[in-house]
C-alpha cells in the first residue's frame, strides 16, 4: 500500500510539474517583432547612421537623460529629430519576406536586392536588443525599399520590405541631428552677459547685467540700458542657427582672420563662454569653451555682436516727474519759463522775458501732460558714449535754441541744451550735461519748448472763492436770456459749478471779440455768475463766440482780458442753454 | 484481539481513502493537462455572480454575452457592456485575456499577462460623436515592461499607438484602489464635450507624437483625419512631430512641436506658414512658459501678402505674466513686453517698421491696396513718469514718417498717449499731415464695453480719406472742389465698437471758405454735422455765394431704424439757379433747363423717400419762391412772380397767384398728376393787359433761342414799327388739362383778347388786312382797319374751335367761327363782315346792320395754313 501510494503521490508530482512547465513554456511564447521593436526604441541607447556612399558615420548616444551627438562630433543631439526618428520608425510599415539562409535555395543573392557591403545602415541598440538595417533598392513601384535587417534577440537576418519613408533618415547629415542653437540657457534664466571684442587694433568689453528685471550696462560705463533691446538680443543670440560644424579641429588659437570675440553668458549661476572669429569664407566660426566641436553661423551674427554700447542704451533722455523735480526752467534767449514746486507740493509757473518774473497757479495736468511729451522723446543716435560725469566738463560747444534746467528735489540740478542740426524743424541736437551725452533726436521741440506762462496757468477762471447763486445766460443781439439756479436748473447749474478753461488762447480780449489765428470772432453770449450775499450783487461777467466747433467754444474775461477755449462738458451744457434761448 | 482489529481496521480504511484521493488528483491533473487549452464556457447566472464579485460598483452596469475561460488561464468574451447612471456606454466587441495561473507563486509575476480587445465603442449622452478603438492590445515585454498598441478614431482623428509602459514592482505591492470607471467615463464625455467642436476644425495629416513620463510610459502616436472631415477643417497641419516629456510625478512637462505646412481657413481669409516650432514648458502647474517661432506667413484673401519672421513668448511665473513679440528682419524690428502682474497690465518695449517694404494689402472698395506705405513708422512704450493718475503705467509714442495707410497720401504722424493699467489708451496728442490735410486732436479708447472718442480739428482735404471710407465718401468727394483754403472741421466722434447698431455719435463744425460743389460756387459756409442714433443731420445757416445766402438742412434717418424716408431736407435762402442746376441732381436740372434765372428767393422744404424700401411713400415738397429779378422761362421774361409748388402723392401742383409778364399781369395754377398710367396736367393761365410789343418782343427773342415759333419768319409783322410800347394790349386766358407728353391734346377753352390799333396789319391768318383787300370788296376807305380781336376759344383734339371770333374796327367788324388746327397749322373759318357793324349802340348797330348789304350777300372763308390761308368771298343765295 505505501508504495501505491507513493507512486500516487510521485506521479501527480510529475503530471503538476509537467502542467506547471507546459504552461509556463506556453505563456514564454516569442515576442512578435513589433514587440521587441517598440521595447527597443523605447529604451534606445544608442542610434547609429552609416549614410549611402562617402558621408560619415553619425552616432548619437544616450549619456545619463541627455542624447548627444558623438560623432562625427560631440553636440547636443535635437530631441525632437531624434523623437520623430522613433516614432517614424515605430510605425513603420514592415513585411518580412525570407530569412537569409531561404535565399540560397531561392537562387537569390543578397546583391539581388541591392543590398551590398557599404550600403546605408541604419543600427539601432536599446538595453537588451539590436536591430541593424542595411537598405538595398527600391521596390518597382517605390512605395517600399527592401532591407536586411539583423535580430539580435534571435540571431537572425531577415529580408524585409519596408516604408520607403525610411530613405529620408539614411539621407541625413549630422547637422539634421543636433540642437542649432549653442546656448543652452534659456532667456528667462539669463541674467549677465558680457561681450570682449578684439581686433588688430583694439579690444574692448561690454558687460550688462540684470537687476529686478531691467538691464544695466557695467562695462565700460554704469548707466541703464534698454531691456527690450537686451531682451531682443538675447532672444537672437539664443535662436541663432547653427549652420554647419567645423570638422577640420585645427588649433583653436590659430591667427584670426580680421577679429574675434569672446561671448559669456550667465544664468542658473553657471557660465557658458564662447569664442568667435571670422573663417576665411567671411562666415563666422564660434566654439564653447568646454568643447573642441566648431561651428559655423551666418555672416550676420556679427552685428548681434557689435556695438552693443550703443544699441543697446536705453532711447529714453528725459524722465521728468513732477515728484522729484523742484524746478523746471525753460530759457530761450531772454525768455524765461519757470514751473516751481513750493512749499505745499502745489506748483506755480512764472515768466519773465528778461525782467521780473510774474508768477500764477499752475495746472498740475498740463505740467505732467508737457513732462509726457518729453518723456516721450525717443534717441535716433548717440552722437557721444561718454558717460563718466566729470564735473568740470562743459560739454560740446553749440549755440542752444533751447535750454531746459531740471533741478530735483536734492538740489540736483541737470541742464538740456537743444540746438537744431539742419533747416528741418523736426532734428534736434540735444546735450544732456549730466550724462556728458550728445544726441539726436527726432521730435518737434520747437513746437514743444515754445511755451508760455498761459500754457501752464491754472485753469479757473472765476475769481478765487467767489459763490454764486445764479446765473444769467444772455443773447447779446437778441437780448434773450435765461436764467439758472439750483432751484430752475439743478443739473445745468451744476456744471457751471465747474466753469474753467480748458485752454488758454491768448490775453488780448477785446470788447467786440477777439482775433484768433487772423480770423475775428465776434461775442455773442454774456454769461454772468452773480454772488446775492450780504443784500449786494457782485458778478463775475464772461463773453462767449458762437460754438465754433464740436470741441471750440471761446470765452473772453473783460477783467483779465484772457481768452479761452472752454472744456467739453461746460460746451455741451451752453449748447443746451442755446438751444432753450433761441 | 478486537483493539488490534479495530486500528487495523481503521489503518486500511484511512489508507484506502488516501489513495483513493491521490489517485482522483492524479485523474484530475492528467485531465488538467490535456484539457488545459480547452475553452470552457460559463453560465451566465454564474458569470454574473462572478462579476458582482470581483467588481463592486453602484454605478456602473456590466453585462456581457458569452464568457469562457481555459484553464492556461485564457479567458474570452464576446460584447461587454458597461454604462453607468449618466447613460455613457462602454461596449466591447471581442476580449481576450491571459492570465498567469501560477503569478501568486511569485510577487514578481503579474496575473495579467496580456490583454486584446477588438471593437471598443464609447457612447455618451452629451456629445453625438463616438471613440472607436478598433484595437487595444498590450502584453508583458520584460519583468515589469507591458508593450500596448492602440488603433482608434477619435473625433475625426485617427491615431495609432505603439508603446511601452513600465510598471514597478513597488507598484504591485501596494494594494491601490483601482480608479473608478465611471469617473473615467464621465470624464472622457466631459472631455470629449469641450474639444469637440475644435477637433472639427482641425485636420492633421502624419502627425507623429513621442510622449515620454520619465521612467513610466513611452508612447509613439501617428495622427491622421479620416479624409471625409478633411473638407470643414479650419486649420491644416501637415507633416508635424512632437515630444512631450511629463516627470514622473506629473509636475514638469516639456513639449517640443514641429509643425510643417500651417494653413489656417477663416472666412474669405486663408494664412499658411511653412513651419511653426514650438516650445512648451510646464513646471509644477503654477508656472509655464511657451516659446512660438514663426517663419515667414502668407497671407491670402481679404488680406494678401507676406510677414515676416517672428518669435512669441508667453511665460507665467510667480504670479506675473509676460507676452513678448521679438522680431528681427529689414522690415520689421521689435521687441515688446506685455505684463500682468497683480491684476496690472502695461507695456514696455518698441516696434519698428520699414512700410516700404512691407508686403502686405488688402481689398477695400474694390481696389487693391498696400496697408502700409512709405518711410518709417516708429512705437515705443516706456514706463510713464508723468503720470495723469496712478493708474497709467505706460507711455507711449508713435512717429510716423512719410507713412501712409491704405495709399493714403503720405504724412507724417505724431501720437503720444498713455496706457491704463486695464490697457484702456488716451491719447492726449495726436497730430498728422497727411496730402493736404493737417489735422490734431486726441483719443480714448476702453475696453469691455469697447468706447471710443475721438476729438479731431484741422484743415481735411476730404478726397485724402477716399482709400480709408467706403465707396459713398469717394461718391460723395468727387463732387467737391476746393480751389484756395481747405475747409476747417472741428470733430467729436464717439461710440462703442461692436455695440448696438447705430450707437456712434458724431458732432463737428465745418468752416469751408471756398468750395465748388459740382457746378455751385460758395465762398464761405459754416456747416454743423450730427449724427446720433437716429439720424445724421447735416445743417447750414450761412452759405454764402456771389448772389446771397442760403440756409439748408439735410436729415438722414439711419439705417437700422428701418425709416421709409431717405432724406427730410429743407432750404431757404438766394438761390442761384443758373449756377447751380446740377446741384439737386439730373432729374430736377432737366426740369429747370427752360428756366433762366440768376437767383430766386425760394422756401423749400420736403421729404425724399428710401428707394429700397417698397412701402416709402412718394416724394414729398412744399417750395416757395419769389423772384429777385427777372426770369426767363422757355425764352419769355417773367418779371416778377411769387408763387408755391408742392409736391405730394405723385401730383405736383403749383400756384402763382402773381406774375408778371411783358407789363401784364397774371396767375398761373397748373397740376400735374402721375399717379396714374401717364401724367396728366391742368392748367389755368391768365394774363390781362400784357404790352402787345413786349410780348411778341419776348415770343420773338424765345424763338430765337429754340423755344416758340408760332410767328413763322415774318416776325416783323407782330410788332409794331414804332415800337411804342403802350401800343396794344394783350389778354390771354387759358384753361385745359391733358397729357404732358402730348400738349396737342390738351382739351380745355380760353379768351385771347387783343387791342391795338393797327391788328390788320399783323400777320394773324395772313395779313388780315391783305387777305380782305384782295378779295375785291367794295368798301370804303378805312373799312379793313380793325382795333380789336376778341377769341374765345375751346380746345379739343388739337383743334382750337371758335364760335364767335370778333374782330372789330370803327367802321367794320368781322364775325367768325371756324377751327385751327394746331398739329396741322391749318385754319378753316368762315367770316362775316359787317360794314358799321361795330357800332356799340344796339338800336343804331341793328339798323346798320339792316343797311348793309355786304354782310347780307357775302361770307368771307379763310382756309390753309394759318401763315398764309386763302381768302375766299362767297356770296351767298340771298
Amino acid at each position: 500500500m505505501k508504495k501505491g501510494k507513493f507512486l500516487l503521490i510521485l506521479a501527480n508530482i510529475v503530471v503538476g510539474i509537467a502542467i506547471y512547465f507546459s504552461l509556463q513554456k506556453e505563456n514564454q511564447k516569442e515576442m512578435s517583432l513589433d514587440e521587441v521593436l517598440i521595447s527597443t526604441l523605447s529604451n534606445l541607447k544608442t542610434l547609429e547612421i552609416h549614410p549611402a556612399s562617402s558621408g560619415k558615420k553619425i552616432k548619437i548616444e544616450k549619456k545619463s537623460s541627455d542624447w548627444i551627438v558623438t560623432e562625427p562630433f560631440i553636440w547636443a543631439s535635437n530631441k525632437l529629430a531624434l523623437a520623430n526618428f522613433q516614432t517614424k520608425f515605430a510605425h513603420l510599415s514592415a513585411t518580412r519576406l525570407y530569412e537569409i539562409n531561404e535565399l540560397r535555395k531561392k537562387g537569390e543573392i543578397i546583391e539581388d536586392y541591392g543590398i551590398r557591403e557599404n550600403s546605408p545602415t541604419i543600427k539601432i541598440a536599446g538595453i537588451n536588443n539590436q536591430f541593424e538595417f542595411k537598405f538595398g533598392s527600391f521596390t518597382r513601384n517605390e512605395n517600399d525599399i527592401y532591407s536586411l535587417v539583423h535580430l539580435s534577440h534571435l540571431n537572425k537576418k531577415y529580408i524585409f520590405k519596408l516604408d520607403s519613408e525610411i530613405s529620408t533618415f539614411y539621407n541625413t547629415k549630422a547637422i539634421d541631428w543636433t540642437e542649432n542653437s549653442f546656448i543652452k540657457t534659456p532667456l528667462y534664466a539669463i541674467d549677465h552677459l558680457s561681450i570682449t571684442f578684439e581686433n588688430q587694433e583694439v579690444k574692448n568689453t561690454t558687460s550688462l547685467t540684470k537687476q529686478e528685471e531691467e538691464w544695466f550696462f557695467t562695462e565700460p560705463f554704469s548707466g541703464k540700458a534698454d531691456t527690450e533691446r537686451v531682451l531682443l538680443l538675447l532672444n537672437s543670440l539664443v535662436s541663432a542657427k547653427i549652420i554647419n560644424y567645423d570638422l577640420n579641429h585645427a588649433d583653436q588659437n590659430k591667427s584670426y582672420n580680421k577679429w574675434k570675440a569672446k561671448l559669456a553668458i550667465t544664468g542658473f549661476n553657471q557660465t557658458e563662454v564662447f569664442h568667435f572669429q571670422e573663417t576665411a569664407q567671411g562666415k563666422v566660426v564660434g566654439h564653447a569653451d568646454e568643447t573642441k566641436t566648431k561651428f559655423i553661423l551666418e555672416e550676420s551674427f556679427l552685428t548681434q555682436l557689435n556695438d552693443w554700447s550703443s544699441k543697446l542704451r536705453s532711447r529714453i533722455l528725459f524722465e521728468f516727474s513732477m515728484d522729484e523735480i523742484q524746478v523746471f526752467e525753460i530759457l530761450q534767449e531772454n525768455k524765461k519759463v519757470q514751473l516751481t514746486k513750493t512749499v505745499e507740493s502745489k506748483w506755480e509757473v512764472g515768466e519773465s522775458n528778461g525782467s521780473e518774473m510774474t508768477y500764477q497757479d499752475a495746472d498740475e495736468d498740463e505740467i505732467l501732460n508737457f513732462f509726457r511729451k518729453m518723456n516721450s522723446a525717443t534717441v535716433d543716435q548717440f552722437l557721444s558714449i561718454k558717460m563718466v560725469e566729470d564735473p568740470s566738463n562743459n560739454g560740446p560747444t553749440f549755440s542752444p535754441i533751447f535750454t531746459v534746467n531740471a533741478i530735483s528735489e536734492d538740489s540736483r540740478l541737470n541742464s538740456y541744451l537743444f540746438s537744431r542740426t539742419t533747416d528741418e524743424d523736426q532734428v534736434w541736437t540735444v546735450s544732456d550735461r549730466d550724462r556728458a551725452l550728445l544726441c539726436l533726436i527726432n521730435q518737434d521741440f520747437n513746437r514743444l519748448l515754445k511755451v508760455n506762462l498761459l500754457d501752464f496757468r491754472a485753469k479757473e477762471v472765476l475769481p478765487p472763492k467767489f459763490n454764486f447763486s445764479e446765473i444769467q445766460f444772455l443773447n447779446i443781439e437778441s437780448n434773450e436770456s435765461k436764467i439758472i439756479n439750483m432751484d430752475t436748473a439743478p443739473e445745468t447749474y451744476g456744471v457751471f459749478s465747474d466753469f474753467n478753461a480748458e485752454t488758454f488762447i491768448s490775453d488780448q480780449y477785446l470788447d467786440d471779440g477777439v482775433w484768433i489765428s487772423g480770423d475775428w470772432i465776434p461775442w455773442k453770449y454774456k454769461l454772468s455768475f452773480a454772488n446775492n450775499e450780504n443784500n449786494t450783487t457782485k458778478t463775475s461777467d464772461f463773453r462767449l463766440s458762437e460754438r465754433k466747433g464740436a470741441t471750440t467754444w471761446y470765452g473772453g474775461n473783460p477783467k483779465n482780458k484772457l481768452v479761452f477755449n472752454l472744456p467739453i462738458n461746460q460746451i455741451d451744457n451752453l449748447e443746451q442753454l442755446t438751444k432753450e434761448i433761441e | 484481539m478486537d483493539l488490534k482489529h479495530k486500528n487495523t481496521y481503521k489503518s486500511h480504511r484511512t489508507n484506502n481513502f488516501g489513495t483513493k484521493s491521490l489517485f482522483l488528483l492524479l485523474l484530475t491533473l492528467i485531465s488538467v493537462f490535456f484539457a488545459k487549452n480547452t475553452l470552457i464556457k460559463v453560465p451566465h447566472f454564474l458569470s454574473n455572480h462572478l462579476t458582482n464579485f470581483f467588481w463592486k460598483s453602484s454605478e456602473l452596469t456590466i453585462g456581457y454575452q458569452d464568457l469562457r475561460f481555459a484553464i492556461d488561464g485564457t479567458i474570452l468574451f464576446s460584447k461587454l457592456k458597461v454604462s453607468d447612471i449618466n447613460g455613457t456606454q462602454l461596449i466591447v466587441k471581442k476580449g481576450r485575456l491571459n492570465l498567469n495561473p501560477f503569478s501568486f507563486l511569485s510577487s514578481k509575476k503579474y496575473l495579467l499577462e496580456s490583454l486584446q480587445f477588438n471593437n471598443i465603442s464609447f457612447f455618451s449622452n452629451f456629445t453625438e460623436t463616438q471613440l472607436t478603438i478598433s484595437n487595444l492590445k498590450s502584453s508583458i515585454v520584460k519583468n515589469n515592461q507591458w508593450y500596448y498598441e492602440i488603433g482608434a478614431d477619435f473625433l475625426n482623428q485617427s491615431l495609432k499607438a505603439k508603446g511601452i509602459l513600465s510598471l514597478p514592482l513597488a507598484e504591485k505591492e501596494q494594494k491601490r484602489k483601482p480608479p473608478s470607471l465611471s469617473q473615467i467615463l464621465s470624464k472622457i464625455s466631459r472631455e470629449t464635450r469641450k474639444v469637440f467642436h475644435y477637433f472639427q476644425q482641425v485636420m492633421v495629416k502624419n502627425l507623429f507624437t513621442k510622449v515620454e513620463i520619465d521612467n513610466l510610459m513611452t508612447l509613439f502616436a501617428r495622427i491622421d483625419t479620416k479624409p471625409k472631415s478633411i473638407q470643414a477643417a479650419k486649420l491644416n497641419l501637415l507633416s508635424s512631430s512632437c515630444l512631450v516629456e511629463i516627470s514622473n510625478d506629473f509636475k514638469d512637462s516639456i513639449g517640443r512641436i514641429s509643425l510643417g505646412d500651417v494653413s489656417c481657413n477663416l472666412d474669405n481669409q486663408l494664412i499658411k506658414t511653412p513651419n511653426l516650432l514650438a516650445k512648451i514648458r510646464l513646471n509644477d502647474f503654477s508656472s509655464y512658459s511657451i516659446l512660438l517661432s514663426f517663419k515667414k506667413i502668407v497671407c491670402s484673401g481679404k488680406v494678401e501678402g507676406i510677414l515676416e519672421p517672428f518669435d512669441l513668448k508667453i511665460q507665467k511665473k510667480n504670479g506675473r505674466s509676460n507676452v513678448m513679440l521679438f522680431s528681427s528682419t529689414k522690415t520689421f524690428n521689435s521687441s515688446l513686453n506685455y505684463e500682468k502682474i497683480a491684476g496690472k497690465e502695461s507695456i514696455r518695449g518698441f516696434l519698428k517698421l520699414k512700410p516700404n517694404a512691407f508686403q502686405l494689402a488688402c481689398i477695400k472698395n474694390g481696389k487693391k491696396l498696400k496697408i502700409f506705405g512709405g518711410d518709417s513708422l516708429y512705437v515705443n512704450f516706456n514706463e510713464n513718469y508723468a503720470r495723469s493718475d496712478e493708474s497709467f503705467l505706460t507711455l507711449f509714442s508713435v512717429n510716423a514718417g512719410d507713412f501712409s495707410v491704405l495709399e493714403s497720401p503720405k504724412g507724417n504722424y505724431f501720437l503720444e498717449g498713455e496706457l491704463k493699467n486695464d490697457l484702456a489708451v488716451e491719447i492726449r496728442n495726436a497730430y498728422g499731415m497727411m496730402g493736404r490735410s493737417v489735422v490734431s486732436g486726441s483719443y480714448t479708447q476702453k475696453w469691455v464695453p469697447h468706447r471710443y472718442e475721438f476729438k479731431l480739428k484741422g484743415h481735411c482735404y476730404p478726397p485724402d480719406l477716399q482709400n480709408w471710407l467706403g465707396l459713398w465718401w469717394t461718391n460723395l468727394c468727387k463732387n467737391f472742389s476746393f480751389p484756395n483754403e481747405i475747409p476747417f472741421g472741428d470733430f467729436r466722434i464717439s461710440g462703442t465698437w461692436g455695440g448696438t447698431v447705430g450707437n456712434s455719435q458724431t458732432f463737428g463744425i465745418i468752416n469751408a471758405k471756398e468750395l465748388l460743389y459740382r457746378d455751385f460756387f460758395s465762398n464761405q459756409s459754416t456747416i454743423v454735422v450730427n449724427v446720433d442714433h437716429n439720424a445724421t443731420r447735416i445743417e447750414s445757416k450761412n452759405i454764402s455765394h456771389p448772389l446771397g445766402k442760403i440756409e439748408s438742412t439735410l436729415i438722414f434717418p439711419r439705417k437700422h431704424t428701418g425709416s421709409l424716408t431717405f432724406l427730410n431736407f429743407s432750404f431757404d435762402g438766394s438761390y442761384p439757379l443758373n449756377d447751380a442746376r446740377s446741384i439737386f441732381g439730373e432729374e430736377f436740372s432737366n426740369a429747370v433747363k427752360d428756366i433762366n434765372a440768376s437767383s430766386i428767393f425760394c422756401s423749400a422744404f420736403g421729404q425724399i423717400p428710401n428707394p429700397s424700401s417698397k412701402k416709402a411713400p412718394d416724394i414729398k415738397f412744399v417750395a416757395k419762391l419769389q423772384s429777385r429779378e427777372p426770369v426767363k422761362v422757355k425764352g419769355i421774361r417773367v418779371d416778377n412772380f411769387t408763387g408755391q409748388i408742392t409736391m405730394d402723392t405723385a401730383v405736383i401742383e403749383g400756384a402763382f397767384p402773381k406774375l408778371q409778364i411783358a407789363k401784364g399781369f397774371g396767375r398761373l395754377n397748373f397740376e400735374i398728376n402721375s399717379r396714374g398710367s401717364e401724367e396728366n396736367s391742368k392748367i389755368k393761365f391768365k394774363l390781362e393787359q400784357a404790352s402787345k410789343n413786349l410780348l411778341f418782343q419776348e415770343l420773338i427773342h424765345a424763338r430765337e433761342q429754340g423755344h416758340f415759333d408760332i410767328m413763322g419768319d415774318q416776325t416783323e409783322d407782330f410788332v409794331s414799327n414804332e415800337r411804342d410800347p403802350n401800343d396794344g394790349t394783350l389778354s390771354l386766358s387759358l384753361q385745359a388739362e391733358g397729357p404732358l407728353s402730348n400738349p396737342l391734346q390738351f382739351e380745355g377753352s380760353g379768351m385771347f383778347h387783343l387791342k391795338e390799333p393797327n391788328i390788320g396789319q399783323i400777320n394773324l391768318f395772313g395779313k388780315i388786312s391783305e387777305g380782305l383787300s384782295n378779295l375785291k370788296i367794295p368798301l370804303p376807305t378805312g373799312a379793313f382797319s380793325f382795333n380789336e380781336l376778341i377769341i374765345p376759344f375751346n380746345l379739343n383734339n388739337e383743334t382750337m374751335s371758335f364760335d364767335e371770333l370778333k374782330l372789330g374796327g370803327p367802321i367794320s367788324k368781322i364775325t367768325s367761327q371756324g377751327s385751327f388746327n394746331l398739329s396741322s397749322g391749318t385754319v378753316d373759318l368762315i367770316a362775316k363782315l359787317s360794314m358799321v357793324g361795330n357800332i356799340p349802340l344796339p338800336l343804331i348797330q341793328n339798323l346798320v346792320q339792316f343797311a348793309d348789304p355786304i354782310s347780307r350777300m357775302a361770307e368771307i372763308k379763310v382756309t390753309g395754313k394759318i401763315k398764309k390761308p386763302k381768302w375766299e368771298l362767297l356770296l351767298s343765295g340771298n
